[in-house]
């Protein structure tokens, strides 16, 4: 069994003997053992030592400069710069397409490119068909508008579709039964993301716009 | 090298020695091992079940008519088959968490803390009846919270889920360990204190501290309660908590435990005591600032966002300090690792807590945590740290303590090392899938064109589908690895008999152990120069634009430096003194580890005020409303959706604005999540119907909601989301709600005066309109029949969870700018506290 240990706060000794080790590198094992574990007491790395006497600058470093100096701008002003750089993106985006299109190159140019028809398929496929179904009857008229019965109840030129799915159901008006429409320019879909989808609903109903064929 | 040993001064004449036999409580380890054991099996089992329930969108699945019907039937069921809404993901992902956490770390930590407690103690645990107390209470939580949590009751915060009750019982319990733990120091037989039980020390006193402000709440029934904090005052107290209860519960008890018996099993001296010094301070001392990089990029004030950045870099090196001191301590044994199964499991564990705090630093940098917030990539750095950190040195200790407590050789080493490669190959499959499901899945989101994101939120799933599998595999070649260790443990103690050590110890009178006083303590160099660093940081931090704060910093790191490089050996002196007596040693740890979070809670407690808010302010609930809000919270919504677009671009394109401090200020508790398993919702909601008084409409109409609640692969076949077709057959509780509202109102949620009658009409009022809505497109409704009537048909379903949580959900976002009685925005009140952000955004304004 093992004999008490001597106080080592007290055993000057001890230490100095510790102290020799130390002065001398070599490596000082520990007098005292718990239930039969020793331990040395080696030099601290100096690469892991390094690594916490830079993270901590790095700290002090930070914080001044971006409190007590003043010097990076604060990420709430950086945010704001972003949104408004994004929310003027899609403005000029939307005024440049609108400027290019009309009821006439809707149902001409858009409806007529095989492309951009099937672009718009795909979207209403993902974000449409939930309400309005694949087939566009919308079960039968009781999850959204059908499409597909020659009745457009927010106007029936190609411009009124297209503006109808960008800013959703308009304000004032019931819905169906309070059922209203999501707009979908400010939710997801860029402009000319909803004129995509817009060209495969009037492609889907040819006789709908045939007034506007040229 | 050589190695030198110190030479004891002179011994203690033998007349002063009175050697007795003692017989060590082993009964007690054997206990809480086998309850490790099991709870881990029900924990991990839990896990694997919820991993999978997430592939219920995987196409593969989708077109099987086979698979389908059954993962449905374990994530709530579809509107065919009602399913077991006990285990939608929402509810058995906190069964997986507590358990893994609380249960299996919890008893696995006990069995090495009674333990290694005794044996470096030298005596026998205090009392058995308290360590019996111990034993059994906590066996009653982990019953009653795998009872509580799939019926739905709970508090809403991570990790924190368990209900009033439980939480008390939690503390008491605790206060069982603890005082049980603390007697054993008073009567220890041995002079100072090894790392080990410094670590456990820790652990102790701040799981109590933890724990007790974050469950700090006001019941409403005796299963429900709201937190007293609220909105980002409860996110900064929850992220404190969440992030130090995998310090303190995860981290630091095993740290203790590595310390005991790794050195004994590799049976070589710890590397270096003066490395056990360091980095247990640092630990102690910076982890707890860390807490608010779990809310990085949100509406948490940013100088609380900088700091729980910079400290987690800080943290790198003292965790680090932990992993060299365990693998170092290896050397000279490296060949064990060959033949011992107990010293593969242990070097493995390390490594990997080296690489789980190599990691979490990294995701705690802003940009880097911009990409990985609320994706797969942190549930697999979670998973490095729980199942190779954890999880292994819990293997390793009980392949290492099985043996000795039932007196007999391990029954199977070959066994043991196929169950350590089973588990080697599951962790790293887990991990690695995770790394691609969560980056591949964020890049995927972050696309934009033109200020749009090219990706819807479902899309974005299909890719991950893979990796979430490969991450199933993974978690269920774990948990078959513990089968093994479960398998192996019990033929080990079939062939053993329980045998509880005894050994021969000197018996220590009181007036030779703990002679140190906290005066002596306190004088001394260290503490001083140490304290005025500290004081000096505390103010710095506080009032960064401060001048004399910064001086009196410079001032006091500086001299402490001096003073140290002048007189390292009182400085060792000092702390030699301190190790030799629990009661001052308990004191400054604590000091230690409650200051980096009363810096960051009192000052932002103070001002996330409404009356100091000069932004949005929250509109609050309606009755209604609230009960929604409740469902909400018991489905543990939260651990998939989050309702905090963060200040990214990417965020914004998606979701819309940024969340604004002040437009959660009224929840209790904060829902603003953690993980997107599904899309954020929180501008989900909108404005009053015309027309109506109450009803709101948002994105989306109430019969979508009813619609996509029922079954979400209606609305879109890619959804990931559990049927909550239950909600439809179950009542929502209006009589409770003007209880829960007086607790609303005692917590200054602006509520009027409103007599129970009144609340009670207000609520079925506005869910009849909700009800008329849905039932006006001749909803599929499963209870009702042809000879119901319309009305009545409405009536019914005005009183169920559906349309309380559609409500809820409509009310997502609402928020107002407080005005004055001319209609103009009123004057902010003077904040008591100014925080950093406020003094810069003032000092900027007078430029």
């Amino acid at each position: 069994m093992d004999k008490m240990e001597p106080d080592e706060i007290t055993s000057n000794e001890a230490i100095k003997r510790a102290d020799y080790a130390r002065e001398k590198g070599e490596i000082v094992l520990r007098t005292h053992e718990y239930d039969g574990i020793q331990e040395y007491d080696q030099k601290l790395p100096n690469w892991w030592l390094f690594t916490l006497w830079a993270a901590i600058a790095a700290f002090f470093i930070y914080y001044t400069l971006y409190y007590t100096l003043d010097l990076l701008p604060s990420s709430s002003k950086v945010m704001d710069e972003r949104v408004a750089k994004i929310e003027e993106q899609r403005a000029s985006a939307l005024q440049q397409l609108l400027n290019n299109m009309d009821d006439n190159t809707l149902v001409n140019q858009w409806a007529t490119d095989d492309s951009v028809v099937a672009a718009g398929k795909d979207i209403y496929s993902k974000m449409c068909a939930a309400c309005h179904g694949l087939d566009l009857a919308a079960n039968g008229g009781t999850t959204g508008r059908p499409l597909n019965d020659g009745e457009w109840f927010y106007g029936g030129k190609p411009m009124d579709v297209f503006k109808i799915i960008n800013d959703g159901t308009p304000e004032g008006s019931n819905g169906l039964n309070g059922l209203k429409m999501v707009a979908w320019g400010k939710s997801g879909l860029s402009a000319e993301q909803v004129a995509q989808v817009t060209a495969y609903l009037i492609e889907q109903n040819p006789d709908d716009f045939a007034t506007y064929k040229e | 090298m050589k190695i030198t040993t110190q030479i004891p001064k002179t011994s203690t004449t033998d007349s002063d020695m009175n050697q007795t036999t003692i017989t060590y409580n082993d009964k007690c380890v054997r206990y809480f091992i086998w309850a490790a054991i099991i709870w881990g099996l029900v924990g991990m089992a839990a896990g694997v079940l919820a991993s999978l329930q997430l592939n219920i969108s995987w196409q593969f699945i989708r077109d099987s008519a086979a698979l389908r019907p059954i993962i449905e039937f374990f994530s709530g069921g579809t509107l065919e088959s009602e399913g077991i809404p006990y285990i939608t993901f929402g509810r058995i992902r906190p069964v997986h968490t507590n358990a893994a956490i609380f249960a299996f770390v919890g008893n696995m930590m006990f069995a090495g803390i009674y333990y290694s407690t005794q044996r470096l103690c030298r005596c026998r645990v205090a009392s058995d009846t308290l360590t019996r107390l111990h034993f059994w209470l906590w066996q009653l939580i982990i019953v009653a919270a795998a009872v509580t949590l799939p019926l739905g009751l709970t508090q809403g915060k991570e990790y924190a889920e368990l209900i009033w009750p439980i939480d008390l019982l939690v503390a008491i319990t605790w206060l069982i360990f603890g005082w049980n733990f603390f007697w054993t120091l008073i009567k220890r037989n041995e002079q100072s204190l090894y790392v080990s039980l410094w670590f456990y020390i820790a652990t102790i006193i701040t799981i109590t501290m933890l724990y007790v402000v974050n469950n700090l709440q006001i019941p409403t029934s005796l299963t429900h309660s709201y937190p007293v904090f609220a909105g980002v005052q409860d996110a900064l107290v929850q992220w404190w908590y969440g992030h130090n209860a995998v310090a303190f519960f995860l981290t630091t008890p095993i740290l203790g435990i590595m310390y005991y018996f790794l050195p004994k099993a590799a049976n070589r001296p710890v590397y270096s005591y003066r490395l056990s010094i360091i980095h247990f301070w640092a630990l102690v001392f910076i982890y707890i600032w860390a807490g608010p990089h779990h809310l990085l990029n949100t509406a948490l004030p940013e100088w609380l966002q900088i700091l729980g950045m910079l400290f987690s870099v800080i943290l790198w090196a003292p965790s680090w300090g932990g992993m060299l001191n365990g693998l170092l301590t290896l050397r000279g044994a490296w060949n064990k690792l060959q033949t011992d199964p107990v010293i593969k499991f242990f070097a493995a564990a390390v490594t990997f807590y080296g690489m789980a705090t190599f990691e979490g630093p990294l995701l705690s940098i802003k940009s880097v945590n911009a990409l990985s917030h609320y994706t797969d990539w942190t549930i697999g750095h979670v998973h490095s740290g729980t199942l190779g950190w954890n999880g292994f040195m819990a293997a390793g200790m009980f392949y290492w303590l099985v043996p000795r407590l039932w007196k007999t050789e391990l029954y199977s080493k070959s066994l043991a090392n196929a169950h350590f490669w089973i588990g080697f190959i599951g962790i790293l499959l887990y991990i690695a899938s995770m790394w691609v499901a969560g980056i591949g899945q964020s890049l995927a989101l972050n696309e934009t064109q033109n200020g749009y994101v090219v990706k819807q939120f479902v899309e974005t799933l299909d890719e991950a589908q893979l990796m979430l599998v490969t991450r199933s595999l993974g978690g269920t070649l774990y948990l078959l690895g513990f089968f093994l260790l479960a398998y192996n443990l019990f033929m080990t103690c079939k062939q053993g008999k329980a045998v509880d050590a005894q050994v021969e110890v000197v018996v220590r009178q009181r007036s030779e152990v703990d002679r140190v006083t906290v005066g002596t303590v306190v004088k001394q160099d260290p503490f001083a120069a140490v304290l005025g660093f500290i004081l000096a940081l505390v103010f710095w931090v506080t009032s960064p634009g401060n001048w004399f704060a910064l001086a009196g910093l410079l001032f006091f790191g500086v001299l402490s430096f001096v003073r140290f490089k002048r007189n390292a050996k009182t400085w060792a002196d000092w702390h030699e003194t301190i190790t030799a007596n629990y009661l001052p040693f308990t004191i400054v740890t604590f000091f230690a580890a409650a200051i980096g979070g009363a810096v960051q809670i009192i000052p932002n407690t103070l001002t996330a005020k409404a009356e100091i808010i000069d932004d949005r302010l929250q509109v609050v609930y309606t009755p209604l409303e609230l009960a929604g809000r409740d469902i909400y919270v018991a489905e543990g919504c939260y651990n998939c959706h989050s309702q905090m677009i963060r200040m990214l671009e990417t965020d914004y394109v998606r979701y819309g604005d940024y969340s604004r401090l002040g437009e959660s200020l009224y929840d209790h508790p904060f829902q603003w999540g953690s993980k997107r398993t599904g899309p954020d919702l929180a501008r989900e909601g909108g404005d009053i119907v015309d027309g109506s008084k109450v009803m709101r409409q948002g994105i989306r109409d109430n019969f979508w909601h009813y619609r996509h609640f029922m079954n979400p692969r209606d609305i879109d076949v890619k959804s990931n989301m559990p049927s909550y077709s239950s909600l439809v057959s179950k009542e929502t509780d209006i009589k409770g709600l003007p209880k829960k509202i007086k607790v609303q109102a005692m917590l200054n949620v602006p509520y009027p005066t409103m007599t129970d009658d009144e609340i009670e009409q207000h609520a079925y009022d506005q869910a009849l309109e909700i009800s008329k809505s849905i039932v006006n497109q001749n909803p599929f409704i499963p209870w009702a029949s042809n000879d119901m009537d319309r009305s009545e048909i409405e009536a019914k379903l005005a009183e169920k969870e559906i349309v309380a949580l559609i409500a809820y959900m409509q009310k997502l976002g609402a928020w107002e700018v407080p005005l004055d009685e001319d209609g103009k925005p009123k004057e902010p009140a003077p904040a008591p506290f100014e925080d950093p952000d406020r003094k810069m955004k003032k000092a900027t304004a007078q430029r």
